[in-house]
């Protein structure tokens, strides 16, 4: 007899250990039936998971965490010993603003570190020409995307919240309200920066891992209420896709993995724009370039499945800097209660896998990987 | 600001479905709702929103858009409106619990039209709360700002100015009265004249 559960997840590359999980058959080897529920908001899946129509959700990190704190409408206490891999996202701008970009550094394409000062230099420009503050568009307020973005104009000292203006536009409409003219730029996963580039509507000028290299980015979310009430299955829920997530790592899986993802009921993006998505090809059609990014998403490599402690006190760091969250509150507490790094040690130590026996780690000080207790930790260096 | 409840509400819609759409319009208009435009969901419809400056917005869950209209008051402090959402039957349980929980805004298919306005009106009362709640914030926010510049400019009259903390404590509100000018201001005024000479 099979426990029946359902999942909520949103149509990107990076879920899928979900899709690989059920394919493959991990979920049915660890007698689970997984029904997994495609959304097209990110607040669809939050409101689910809270009202018990989801028992788990692939969720935005941040968003768990804003939704522990009440931040965003619901309050209700979250946790995940699951993160679905590190990095994916990237920043892409039209073709009017990368134009106006190129005039201070003709060789932009090939540096993204000199991306924010060059942008700094147009933003300045057209302070002084009284024209509209440039838009730029995340996925959601609570996402890595906002800090992300916002993170990489402060390098250079640009207010996100003065000199810009911000807006939430869903993923899937992205390249249109490029092409509409309705934003200049955005910071999104894959495949939506491919795709605006293969459509040349914009170009892709830094990705997520040159701003902060090996970041999180989605995690499995649950209640605390139904991990207390479901441990077990929510253990073979991790394992499953533990395995999922090796499965994915291994290149011979790629062909397989990209027909999977493709699937109308999955992803549902077409073939090629999701095969340069998992490549980590950064490439453009009109400059006839390819920068080659090797760590553009890291699905399962350099403990990318480990909740990190230290990801979580950077994401409500960065919810103050930005304003979402104010005043004197305990961030370790907070962290502590929905990072649950505990968890995850036992269910993959109870299968022999090594794990971190730590909580936390440096985040923005390794220029290359390391060892760390026997396990390769990747990069962390913050632009 | 949004009128008080008794007055016409001017409610705009969005939703791909065209038929299903009508009829929740029909339904809205029956409780005393104007249904001053049924929109398609896409890039310009904030801007559209912006022009057409309506009470509320019920807004389908399947649309992906619903995570911009519920993000326009936590970026940039633009004009917050509440949302209304229309769920279909397989979402029910998520109806159930949102209402039953005080969070409502969600309207599921088959609700009768009684329970709808019921439903608007809840939806309303807990968007202002939140609204007071964050305008309680900003002020908060700000009062804190306002301390931690005095707090500056009193340090820097006092390594300046060889003056005791109260003589320019004193001081400061001796300049924000003969001046006219706010406490935050004299201090913003202090912090660039004696700050720049380090």
């Amino acid at each position: 007899m099979l426990d029946k559960i359902k999942v909520g997840f949103s149509p990107l590359t990076d879920c899928a250990p979900l899709i690989v999980a059920k394919e493959e058959g991990f979920f049915a080897q660890e007698g689970l039936d997984v029904t997994l529920c495609k959304e097209v908001s990110w607040a669809n899946i939050r409101d689910k998971l809270v009202y018990g129509e989801f028992d788990a959700a692939h969720m935005l990190a941040p968003m768990l965490i804003a939704t522990t704190l009440g931040q965003s409408g619901i309050k209700k206490p979250l946790l995940t010993a699951y993160s679905f891999g590190l990095n994916g996202n990237a920043v892409s701008v039209s073709n009017v603003l990368f134009e106006a970009m190129l005039a201070y550094e003709p060789e932009l394409i090939e540096c993204p570190e000199k991306t924010a000062s060059v942008l700094k230099q147009v933003i300045k420009v057209r302070k002084e020409q009284f024209k509209a503050k440039l838009r730029f568009a995340v996925v959601f307020p609570f996402s890595m995307h906002y800090y992300l973005l916002s993170h990489w104009l402060q390098t250079v000292g640009v207010d996100i919240n003065e000199d810009v203006e911000v807006l939430v536009v869903p993923p899937s409409r992205v390249v249109q309200a490029l092409e509409e003219e309705v934003i200049d730029g955005y910071c999104v996963g894959e495949p939506w920066n491919t795709h605006a580039v293969k459509r040349r509507v914009g170009v892709t000028i830094i990705t997520g891992c040159e701003i902060w290299n090996n970041a999180p980015e989605k995690v499995l979310a649950v209640t605390e209420e139904w991990a207390k009430n479901n441990s077990d299955i929510h253990n073979r829920l991790i394992w499953a896709l533990y395995q999922a997530s090796r499965w994915i790592d291994h290149a011979e899986n790629r062909p397989a993995l990209i027909s999977y993802l493709a699937m109308g009921e999955y992803v549902n993006a077409p073939v090629s724009s999701i095969e340069s998505a998992l490549s980590g090809q950064v490439c453009n059609p009109v400059y006839k370039t390819c920068r080659s990014v090797p760590n553009f998403s890291l699905p399962f490599k350099h403990q990318a499945n480990f909740p990190w402690q230290s990801h979580a006190e950077w994401i409500l760091q960065q919810m103050q800097a930005v304003g979402q969250i104010s005043g004197d509150f305990d961030i370790k507490a907070v962290v502590a209660a929905t990072y649950r790094t505990d968890l995850y040690r036992k269910i993959l130590l109870a299968h022999g896998i090594s794990v971190p026996s730590v909580n936390s780690k440096a985040e923005g000080e390794h220029v290359v990987p390391r060892v760390n207790e026997r396990y390769l930790l990747g990069e962390d260096l913050i632009l | 600001m949004i009128k008080d409840w008794g007055e016409f509400l001017r409610v705009v819609l969005v939703d791909t479905d065209t038929a299903r759409s009508a009829l929740l319009g029909q339904a809205l208009q029956d409780q005393g709702y104007e249904v001053i435009k049924r929109l398609s969901p896409g890039p310009n419809l904030l801007a559209q929103i912006a022009r057409i400056m309506p009470d509320m917005i019920v807004i389908d869950t399947d649309s992906p858009d619903r995570d911009m209209l519920e993000s326009v008051s936590l970026l940039n402090e633009h004009n917050p409106l509440p949302v209304v959402m229309f769920a279909d039957e397989d979402n029910d349980t998520v109806v159930r619990e949102a209402i039953r929980s005080g969070v409502s805004g969600y309207i599921a298919r088959n609700t009768d039209p009684e329970r709808v306005r019921s439903i608007m009106r809840v939806a309303i009362a807990r968007f202002r709360e939140y609204q007071a709640l964050k305008d309680e914030l900003l002020q908060t926010k700000s009062e804190l700002q306002t301390n931690k510049m005095v707090q500056k400019a009193k340090k820097l009259l006092v390594q300046h100015k060889n003056t005791t903390e109260q003589e320019a404590h004193q001081a400061i509100i001796k300049m924000s009265m003969d001046q006219n000018k706010s406490l935050a201001d004299v201090a913003q005024n202090i912090i660039s004249v004696l700050g720049m000479e380090i």
